[in-house]
């Protein structure tokens, strides 16, 4: 037996003593880090969604303005479709301040027997796209052929690798990451896919648009502002020139989720602040209550030839110890009741959630180990002091 | 090792119509002869304890000095003096003092632990439970103790060390006839063996183990 192993024995010897440290160090760890990592996932989502509209403007039919924000596709992942002239393209991708311009075609899937599922199919050009694009080669490195889909990370991948769409199966070609938005419900699929889809819908009476006109409509164009060009003024410009379109600046679209979070990240962070504070306080006066009641154990050690210098280590040892295992289970069960019900969480918020990377994680479970052990040993460091400058002799004394 | 005391006192805050302090123990000098067993008797709150600690440099002092070897106890830092107290001392302090998530033999050997590994001591620990009588609880824990073998485990981890000088608080409290003498009877071959005992006890028995013994009244110390 080592002095250096009094701290753990002294822990195991009463337990219902170091269980009560325990539990307000797991609160304390429980709380900093669960608000942490919601916190770290909203922004990771919000992230994602700019990421996913990649676009500076999207360009909708005139009529379909108010289908088209971050709340509808992108976030709430809700069926839509409508259709706008083909030749808008060119007439966009000739006005000044235009970089890139790049078609979307979409259209939904129904909840019957013609379909496995009901979802929105969206279709993209891969030679133009720079918004699906950059995502989709995450995931797949191949060329998307006539007839192929991609799913999104939260469409069930069936063990034959399709999916029935109008009486036709279609041969899914890979899974994409996951994107905290309501992408991961959708389907993708190249301009010639979600063709032969309208034409497969349309043969079962469900028309999405004119079979006349079909490959010749388009739902929306995502548009990239030249560097050095105000968005607002090519916005004005495409409206003007090309009628009976809405240019939606995305910017406009993500504002009101930032504002959001913003707010949600404030309250979270007062909260977890207001925890941490009183659970400081509950374990300032715990320790103390402990180290009162323990004078006369303390008091023996100095007789038998601590120095005051040995029992504060010990007081700060046992803190330690407790507080780390406290700590490290706090974090475990933030862990356990955010991460399997993350989707849950999504819904109930309403704003885009993304788990944050691996490497991201390890930073925050670190920091937040530190910031609760620290915290914890703060709050004994007074009662540990106190301690160390005992009255050996009279503690004995009165028994 | 000569333990000496010169001119010291202890005073301790407690108003009363007359005064605001309470003289526990009133300026004197003190030896503790080697080989000996020095007894100090005296009723209950006469100083004889706040006088034990004082020696042992437990307490503070409010004057004088207490000389080891010449050695002033009080002006040695605070690792100094509890490392000394460590090595060359072994207290028997009054009442229940047993380190409660500690077996029997866990709490003979914690003075041990304190600046070393006890790997080397186990074997002495036993023999030291079994002076005492206690050597069947060795694993036992301080809540299956009786207040009496608490106070053998106590005599028993004073030991562990080979201390120089042994400061007794009452350490027949809490024990039967047969015990008390067992215990005297120890601390007295402890004496003859050339170390310095001090004992502080109302215990009557303890007489005929003492070579020297003295009274204490009211913080004053008198040779009887």
């Amino acid at each position: 037996m080592k002095f250096s192993s009094l701290p753990v024995l002294n822990i195991l010897g009463k337990k219902s003593r170091s269980a009560s440290l325990f539990v307000f160090s797991l609160i304390l760890s429980l709380s900093i880090f669960g608000g942490a990592l919601i916190l770290s996932s909203l922004r990771t989502g919000l992230k994602s969604l700019e990421m996913r509209l990649g676009a500076d403007i999207v360009v909708v039919p005139y009529e379909a303005r108010t289908k088209v924000s971050a709340d509808t596709i992108l976030n709430q992942g809700n069926r839509t479709f409508f259709y706008m002239p083909k030749s808008n393209l060119d007439k966009i991708s000739a006005i000044e301040g235009v970089e890139k311009a790049s078609p979307q075609v979409y259209m939904c899937s129904m909840n019957a027997g013609c379909c496995s599922v009901s979802l929105q199919l969206i279709g993209f050009d891969p030679e133009s796209d720079f918004t699906i694009q950059p995502w989709v080669e995450k995931s797949f490195k191949g060329k998307l052929s006539d007839g192929d889909i991609l799913i999104g990370s939260k469409v069930t991948l069936s063990s034959n690798r399709k999916l029935k769409f109008f009486d036709r199966e279609w041969n899914i070609a890979a899974q994409l990451s996951e994107t905290g938005t309501g992408l991961d419900n959708a389907v993708f699929a190249n301009m010639n896919t979600i063709h032969l889809l309208m034409e497969a819908a349309d043969k079962i009476g469900w028309s999405f648009a004119d079979k006349k006109y079909s490959d010749k409509m388009i739902s929306t164009i995502m548009v990239k502002v030249m560097d050095g060009y105000d968005i607002d003024n090519v916005a004005s410009l495409i409206q003007r020139k090309v009628r009976k379109t809405q240019a939606v600046k995305t910017k406009s679209m993500t504002s009101g989720i930032a504002q959001s979070l913003s707010g949600l990240s404030k309250i979270i962070a007062i909260l977890t602040a207001i925890v941490w504070f009183l659970c400081l306080l509950i374990l300032i006066v715990i320790s103390n209550l402990i180290i009162g009641e323990r004078k006369k154990e303390f008091a023996v050690l100095r007789i038998m030839g601590a120095s005051q210098k040995k029992l504060r280590h010990l007081v700060m040892a046992e803190s330690f110890v407790l507080n780390t295992f406290g700590s490290l289970s706090g974090i475990a069960l933030a862990f356990l009741f955010i991460v399997p019900f993350h989707n849950l969480i999504k819904s109930a918020m309403g704003l885009p959630f993304l788990l944050p990377s691996f490497l991201w994680m390890i930073i925050l479970v670190l920091a937040c180990l530190v910031i609760s052990i620290l915290t914890g040993c703060a709050s004994s460091s007074f009662a540990a002091h106190k301690i160390a400058q005992i009255d050996a002799g009279i503690i004995v004394r009165e028994g | 090792m000569i333990l000496k005391a010169e001119n010291i006192s202890k005073k301790y805050y407690r108003p009363t119509k007359n005064a605001s302090h309470f003289e526990a123990v009133k300026p004197l000098d003190f030896i503790l002869e080697e080989g000996k067993v020095t007894e100090i008797t005296g009723r209950s709150g006469s100083g004889k304890s706040t006088l034990l600690y004082m020696l042992a440099g437990l307490l503070k002092l409010n004057s004088g000095k207490v000389l080891l070897d010449d050695q002033d106890l009080y002006s040695l830092t605070d690792d100094q003096l509890s490392l000394l107290r460590n090595q060359k001392f072994g207290v028997i302090p009054q009442g229940q003092t047993g380190l409660f998530a500690l077996t029997v033999l866990e709490n003979v050997l914690a003075p041990v632990a304190i600046y070393g590994d006890t790997k080397n001591y186990e074997e002495k620990a036993k023999k030291l439970l079994s002076l005492v009588g206690i050597e069947n609880l060795a694993d036992s824990k301080m809540s299956e103790l009786s207040g009496g073998e608490m106070r053998r485990m106590a005599i028993a981890r004073a030991l562990i060390l080979d201390p120089d000088i042994i400061f007794a608080d009452e350490p027949t409290d809490d024990l039967d006839d047969e015990n008390t003498k067992a215990v005297l009877a120890l601390l007295q071959k402890i004496a003859q063996s050339g170390k310095s005992v001090l004992l502080v006890t109302h215990e009557s028995m303890a007489e005929q183990y003492a070579d020297t013994i003295y009274r204490m009244d009211s913080g004053k110390l008198d040779k009887k």
